[in-house]
């Protein structure tokens, strides 16, 4: 009981940072066991598995589950675990912020899913939540999912509160904002972005709620609103919210790639630049996302000039990061692999985006598995890769032990075989023409559905060597044990401090004289 | 209790008693309203802390929370933007004034039928049951005479029957000979509230045989005996 007490009121930073990672590998599991389903489902045409109700729900859990229970928490852990350390700061700036914005997120995670267990069934309009489906034609449930987005998006509002304080202000003597690592540039545009989007959607639901129970009719047009309006608010968040998953990733990748290329990283102000400009360009590109809405083309054309602008700072960044492995002696441990992984499937991603973002190509693509396979490779290859990368970088600095590379190399490549087998295909499903979000489809598509369910499946199984290894490490406290170093040719202030990091990290405050990027060679 | 604590618990009393009210449950009204109390005391307690402490670290985390209570506000000044920007300026399609049709014109002289032809205007705006004016030019290539008569065929299908095309019977055209006429296309009836853009193709095609639409002996092979006996 004491132990509870202890966890449910801590404000030490590592504590609620391990929180948010253990909190996020049990919703990645959770949501990761829908995504099955929806493949055990797809696997063959016909029903196989779930009511076509069912289904639609498990897809509409599936997204919100991994968005705000699985990869925000992952991300947040990583915020609340590291940017202390990695600034010279003795905690979080508001550590009893930093608990209540953890435990608000079991509440909003309960709250959604019990939606499951109601009369009438879980939401089942896609997580995108387009109006009238969650209005006129929403579940009862729909209810409680809305007051559990309100629940997940002021958890992630102080989070970000939190990390902006705390960068601004708590940074060690010396520890100018160009001496800032990377990871902690990238968290600090994205709380910004955090900070402008989710009290958007805050709203946006609320307008949700009102239509059902309150007699408003912002997206009823029999009552003078539109629906349409719903598509431009949603996506006002939408989109940056995906930029919001991914610019912590790119810290991740911009900390492991020097590392294990044993370079600084090459054009480090450029890559702050760069994340900037992605930031900066999120909230003027929303409307790809609607280009069959009926949109003038004028606005059409603005958009689409505006989505492939953002091709220009990412492949900058993309550029800079082989740029560091170029003539770098490079070794493949496993935080490394998931990186190089990263670089090549996250540009694949990126090029099915640049795709989509044409007007008359969209027309084609939009509403098809193609959007579905590009969105999973910019989400799981790019941002869980980089998570995954980052957890294996810093677990040793957690735990104080190492855990094996054999079988961390053994997660890659079975992860990375699973993930192209399943992603890949649905590229080609999406160009023939099958819509996403069905249950049962025509018997041209089931060559290809069946390889991609036999594709996630394998993801899974590959999964679960990481858990093993997480759990192993964490728990058991199996594997060497780690020197502060850690790795070779690491460079920040969490490497001088013990693994694992004491409760206290910086007894003596640090001193910061030079930058990350510059190194001494001699 | 500390105080993260009781802003957690008190968060919670206020989900719960929300999904009461949604509910239709009895005073679940007024329980909402005291978890609002107990919640709002709550943080003005915790918020007057910071403003004791009056650190620019707590100021500032004061400041950047303001800054997302006004994001929740701008998402509702949006609703009135959105009419304004969106319906006011027509970057929907005829947002501004539904009941416009774009109809764009393509014409075509059907199975390389040796003539030239010209449009004075390939796009026009219809409302309601309006007719526009266009001039066709058109020039015979061949060293003989063609006769000729127009057609036309909508995008989408269905609105073929709406649009009248006011055109001459048939167009004689001597050989070389160049020619300039007014047609008019007129909307009959209502524009649907969801049709903003339209297209036509205008034939022009041989009226003897050759160059018929489709084959001409098709036609003749399908109703068989009684085209021939003259019952059609």
């Amino acid at each position: 009981m004491k132990r509870i007490g202890y966890w449910l009121s801590t404000t030490n930073h590592k504590d609620i940072g391990s929180l948010y990672l253990w909190f996020a590998l049990l919703m990645f599991l959770v949501a990761g066991g829908m995504a099955l389903l929806i493949r055990i489902e797809l696997s063959q045409p016909g029903r196989i598995l779930l009511e076509p109700n069912f289904y639609n729900q498990m897809v509409t859990m599936h997204g919100l589950i991994m968005i705000f229970g699985a990869i925000m928490p992952a991300l947040a852990g990583f915020a609340n675990w590291q940017i202390p350390l990695m600034i010279g700061a003795s905690d979080m700036a508001f550590p009893r912020l930093n608990n209540w914005s953890f435990w608000l997120l079991p509440v909003g995670f309960l709250l959604m899913c019990s939606t499951l267990f109601m009369e009438g069934g879980g939401p089942n309009f896609g997580w995108t939540m387009y109006a009238p489906l969650s209005t006129t034609y929403g579940p009862p449930s729909t209810d409680f999912m809305i007051l559990a987005i309100h629940v997940l998006g002021i958890s992630s509002i102080l989070a970000s509160l939190n990390v902006i304080v705390t960068i601004m202000n708590m940074r060690a003597p010396g520890m100018t904002y160009h001496r800032m690592p990377i990871f902690i540039w990238s968290w600090l545009i994205t709380a910004f972005l955090l900070l402008a989007i989710m009290p958007i959607l805050a709203g946006t639901v609320t307008m949700l709620l009102t239509d059902r129970h309150f007699g408003t009719s912002f997206f009823s047009a029999a009552g003078g609103g539109d629906p349409l309006m719903f598509q431009h608010l949603f996506w006002f968040f939408g989109h940056p919210e995906v930029y919001v998953l991914v610019m912590p990733a790119f810290g991740i990748i911009s900390e492991v790639i020097p590392t294990f290329s044993r370079k600084p990283l090459f054009g480090a102000n450029l890559m702050v630049y760069a994340i900037g400009c992605i930031a900066f360009l999120s909230f003027i590109v929303w409307v790809h996302h609607m280009f069959v809405t009926g949109v003038s083309v004028y606005v059409k054309i603005f958009f689409m000039f505006t989505t492939l602008l953002v091709a220009v700072p990412t492949a900058i960044k993309i550029f800079n990061w082989t740029a560091t492995m170029y003539g770098g002696s490079l070794t493949f441990e496993p935080p490394m692999l998931f990186a190089v992984g990263f670089l090549f499937l996250f540009t694949l991603g990126g090029l099915g985006g640049l795709m989509l973002g044409i007007v008359p190509a969209d027309y084609q693509y939009q509403d098809t598995y193609f959007v579905v396979g590009h969105f999973h490779y910019a989400i799981v290859t790019g941002v869980y890769y980089a998570i995954i990368s980052g957890v294996y970088y810093w677990l040793p600095k957690w735990t104080g032990r190492m855990y094996s590379h054999k079988l961390g190399a053994w997660h890659f490549w079975l992860s990375t075989i699973a993930a192209n087998l399943t992603f890949l295909p649905m590229h080609f499903l999406g160009l023939a023409g099958m819509p996403r979000r069905i249950p049962d489809y025509a018997v041209q598509f089931a060559d290809f559905n069946f390889v991609v369910s036999i594709g996630g499946f394998l993801f899974g199984i590959a999964q679960l060597i990481f858990v093993y290894l997480v759990i192993e490490n964490a728990f058991f406290k199996k594997g060497e044990k780690a020197t502060s170093q850690v790795w070779e040719c690491a460079k920040g202030l969490e490497w001088t401090i013990d693994s694992p990091a004491p409760h206290h990290s910086f007894l003596v405050q640090p001193l910061v004289t030079k930058s990350p990027h510059h190194w001494d060679w001699d | 209790m500390v105080l993260h604590i009781q802003a957690l618990l008190s968060t919670v009393s206020m989900l719960l008693t929300m999904l009461l009210w949604i509910n239709g449950v009895s005073f679940s009204g007024l329980m909402v309203a005291v978890s609002a109390l107990v919640l709002s005391v709550v943080l003005i307690r915790w918020a007057s802390e910071g403003f004791k402490s009056a650190t620019p670290v707590s100021r500032q985390g004061i400041f950047w929370g303001a800054f997302g209570i006004g994001m929740f506000v701008f998402s509702y000044a949006m609703v009135p933007l959105y009419h304004i920007l969106c319906h006011g300026s027509g970057s929907i399609v005829g947002g501004s004034n539904p009941n416009t049709l774009e109809v764009n014109i393509l014409p075509m002289s059907y199975r390389a039928l040796p003539v030239n032809i010209k449009l004075s205007k390939t796009n026009i705006s219809l409302v309601a049951n309006d007719e526009k004016l266009i001039y066709v030019t058109l020039e015979n290539k061949a060293a003989k005479s063609i006769d000729a008569h127009l057609t036309l065929a909508s995008q989408p299908r269905t609105l073929k029957p709406s649009f009248g095309l006011v055109v001459p019977d048939e167009i004689h055209l001597d050989a070389w000979q160049r020619t300039t006429f007014p047609i008019a296309i007129k909307f009959k009836g209502n524009i649907p509230d969801d049709l903003f853009q339209s297209s036509l193709l205008i034939f022009i095609q041989d009226k003897s045989d050759v160059g018929q639409l489709g084959k001409s002996s098709a036609w003749q092979k399908m109703h068989g005996k009684r085209y021939k006996d003259g019952v059609v």
